[in-house]
């Protein structure tokens, strides 16, 4: 370890980091499963229970906005529900994606764990969350099937998407929020007005020419690339540029300021 | 192979406060009491400095003990050494598999089963589910946890999940061990059984930091002890020659003194040897160790339990005798506390144990009744029915019965100094206990004038040799079974004609006298 690391050094110690996280494959999916059964323990329904009021506010969010909408019921439902689903994945993401290291602070102060190895707990923990509301998503389509065609098969690629973005998420977020404790807040009061701007209850098209102010919003496509396969509607190119782009810009900031800022993370947790 | 090292040079932590946004302190270092450093760093915010500046060069072979008060920097500096912190400036380098003991419990979870946390806080530790698998069978069974090992951990006793964080910790065989205070588990007889098997693991690292406040722990276990005082290295001290190497290196700055120092202390030797330390040195370890237990009378101790100084009936006993109005207090004004408490504890176990044998006290040497007034007061005397034969000339040291070499040893200017007369104060403080009877006199000439046919409590205290070894020829005889006499200049070495008669006759009696660590010397009667 020298003592001024250069820039190129920095880099390849994070990326190390992020190597070694990765690999630590029995220490971040047991933390994050232990950390589901901490939250659930001696709870009958466990996660359930989220899935329950889920299902709940679905069932009665449909037939309302559905009919505010003018949306055909059996055409709607299905959109809302997944919508709902996926968005509630995106949305814990960005909520517990800021206490990724603060979290872990007892670790981080220490142990020698690649930082990285927290950030892929949390996101861990959120799919297997996601999983369980799956449930949701199926009991939807069992009533209202809607025309089943290879297209499904792109779902598992949109939550992947999902996935390896939220790893650069948190590590910018949780390495933000460590610092500035600012950023838990207001990432907490952007989500709400978030869940607004992106076609979760509302159709894009309903936007008519103003339909850009959906489409530059990352997130309607990272929702997009998950509803439309299950929706057995096609998936626009439009949204794959935007989620590889996303992927790609991400990355590389967060690397830049995981690079910069990796070392300071333990003093300031 | 690589061989395990701990290279630290120059090491500089420092942490930054935030939200202190802070108008006293100015652009100059703070020397707070305690802890690091407070400073500003070049963008101007406040940071504490917790290490400024450590290098060291830990081998294999290193034992370290880490010292130095509460915000020395001990507890930052084995963080660092974990990996956890990243130094700020300077270098550190770290080979070898490193085994943290920070914090034992660290992953493990309250609702999990017990055996569900091996495996929790087996992965914390790095190791694979198989390699975990390989040692839970161990693990389990060193932690004697039975069929609660199925249950969570929160249904156990704060003794059980230490034990099994303990045993999980201790599995791990590793080449570099860090321990932020000797670690210790459970009740009385799993520490025993815990301490050994720390003790092996510790024994086949290379090298182990271990910091602490406790002087036992340092000096059993390292053969390096190095001091942090506001974070910066205060002192570095090396008590054995290093297996490595040339034995030493030129960081031990303070290292054996001379050149033959490696030749006398064997290498393979992890025993640190007090005996081959100068005593600047030692002065270094003493200071190390904090407040001493006790420090009176040439008797200093770090470690010993000295649980009599807490004792109320003792310590009431205690200033009885010191309130007798001698006149020994060697510097002006003395409150009367000649601060020999541990030589006074001495007399009172003796006469407690004497109270229960038949057979009369005698001290020979009262002067004023310091420790026999203490007796008195804390056997309640007057209970026992006993009598109390107080021998003295109640004037001082006989000029006649010194020998040249005692005169020589200062016993004349003694007696000039601090014995006067002092029979009537002595008969004062005896008056509450009528079957105190002075016999005022030279010993040996007043013995055979007192009826004393059995004695259980001899106390002798005459200050030179020749009526102390006539009184023990005396009352030897006398002495009941069980008997105790307790001979108070016996090992102090101003006093060593006393001790050569005394032994003397000891031998002749196929007896041999008990040194006693407060200079005093012990005699039971078979």
């Amino acid at each position: 370890m020298s003592p001024q690391p250069t820039s190129t050094n920095r880099v390849a110690l994070a990326l190390e980091d992020m190597k070694e996280g990765l690999c630590s494959i029995h220490v971040w999916p047991m933390l994050g499963w232990q950390e589901i059964k901490q939250r659930y323990r001696r709870s009958a329904l466990g996660p359930f229970w989220i899935t329950l009021s889920t299902g709940a506010m679905i069932g009665a969010m449909g037939p309302l906005y559905g009919k505010l909408l003018g949306q055909d019921f059996g055409a709607y439902l299905p959109f809302l529900g997944i919508g709902m689903i996926v968005w509630m994945l995106i949305a814990n993401l960005l909520n517990e994606s800021c206490a990724t290291f603060t979290s872990a602070s007892g670790y981080i102060q220490q142990l020698k764990l690649p930082l990285t190895v927290h950030v892929l707990r949390t996101v861990f923990r959120n799919l297997i969350i996601f999983a369980h509301h799956l449930v949701v998503i199926a009991i939807v389509l069992f009533f209202y099937p809607p025309k089943l065609d290879w297209t499904l098969l792109l779902m598992p690629v949109g939550v992947a998407f999902i996935a390896i973005n939220a790893v650069w998420l948190g590590i910018l977020l949780g390495l933000l929020s460590a610092r500035f404790r600012d950023i838990p807040q207001f990432v907490g009061s952007l989500v709400p007005l978030l869940f607004f701007l992106t076609p979760v209850i509302w159709k894009p098209e309903m936007l008519g020419r103003y339909r850009w102010a959906a489409d530059i919003n990352p997130v309607t496509h990272f929702l997009e690339a998950v509803r439309a396969p299950l929706l057995g509607e096609p998936v626009s190119w439009q949204t794959w540029v935007a989620l590889t782009a996303t992927t790609i810009v991400g990355y590389t900031v967060a690397l830049i300021a995981f690079s910069r800022f990796r070392t300071r993370i333990a003093y300031w947790v | 192979m690589t061989t395990p090292r701990i290279k630290a040079d120059s090491v500089v932590v420092e942490f930054p406060i935030y939200g202190s946004q802070s108008r006293s302190f100015r652009r100059t270092f703070i020397r707070a009491a305690t802890g690091g450093r407070l400073a500003r760093d070049s963008a101007d915010r406040v940071v504490i400095r917790a290490l400024d500046g450590v290098s060291f060069d830990f081998r294999e072979g290193d034992r370290v003990g880490l010292v130095g008060h509460n915000g020395s920097g001990k507890s930052t500096l084995l963080r660092v050494i974990a990996g956890a912190y990243v130094p700020v400036a300077g270098s550190l380098d770290v080979v070898g598999r490193v085994a943290s003991m920070l914090s034992i419990t660290l992953g493990m979870d309250p609702e999990a089963t017990g055996f569900e946390n091996i495996f929790l806080r087996g992965a914390i530790m790095g190791l694979s589910p198989s390699e975990i698998e390989e040692r839970v069978d161990e693990i389990c069974a060193f932690a004697e946890l039975g069929d609660y090992i199925d249950m969570p951990l929160r249904t156990y006793s704060s003794g059980m999940s230490m034990r099994l964080a303990f045993a999980i910790s201790t599995s791990l065989k590793a080449d570099i061990i860090l321990m932020d205070e000797w670690l210790s588990a459970g009740d009385a007889s799993f520490t025993a059984k815990a301490q050994k098997r720390l003790l092996e693991l510790v024994e086949q690292a290379k090298i182990l930091v271990v910091a602490s406040h406790s002087p036992e722990t340092i000096h059993t276990n390292c053969n390096r002890i190095l001091r942090l005082d506001h974070g910066s290295v205060a002192g570095e001290t090396t008590l054995v020659a290093m297996p490595h190497g040339t034995g030493m290196d030129e960081s031990s700055r303070l290292a054996q003194p001379d050149s033959n120092a490696r030749e006398r202390s064997k290498p393979e030797s992890s025993v640190p040897k007090m005996s081959q330390l100068s005593l600047e040195e030692r002065l270094q370890i003493w200071t190390s160790r904090g407040q001493p237990s006790y420090d009176e009378n040439n008797l200093v101790t770090w470690s010993q339990s000295t649980d009599f100084l807490h004792d109320e009936r003792f310590l009431a006993a205690y200033r009885r005798g010191m309130a007798s109005g001698h006149n020994l207090s060697m510097f002006a004004g003395s409150d009367g506390d000649l601060r020999i408490r541990w030589r006074v504890a001495m007399y009172c176990w003796a006469a407690r144990h004497a109270a229960r044998l038949p057979g009369d006290f005698v001290d020979c040497g009262t002067g004023t009744g310091i420790y026999s007034l203490a007796v008195c007061h804390y056997i309640d005397f007057n209970a026992t029915g006993k009598s109390f034969w107080l021998f003295d000339t109640f004037e001082g040291i006989p000029e006649e019965q010194m020998s040249d070499d005692e005169r020589t040893l200062g016993r004349a200017d003694e007696n000039q100094a601090r014995f006067g007369p002092c029979y009537e104060r002595a008969r004062e403080n005896f008056a509450p206990y009528p079957k105190a009877r002075l016999v005022r006199g030279k010993v040996p000439d007043t013995l055979a004038t007192a009826a004393v046919d059995r004695v259980c409590y001899l106390s002798i205290d005459m200050n030179i040799a020749y009526p102390e070894r006539a009184a023990l020829e005396h009352f030897w005889p006398r002495l009941v079974t069980g008997g105790i006499a307790i001979l108070d200049n016996y090992g102090w070495l101003p006093y060593r004609a006393q001790k050569a008669a005394l032994d003397e006759f000891a031998a002749q009696n196929g007896v041999e006298v008990m040194m006693l660590p407060t200079g005093q010397g012990l005699l039971i009667k078979a």
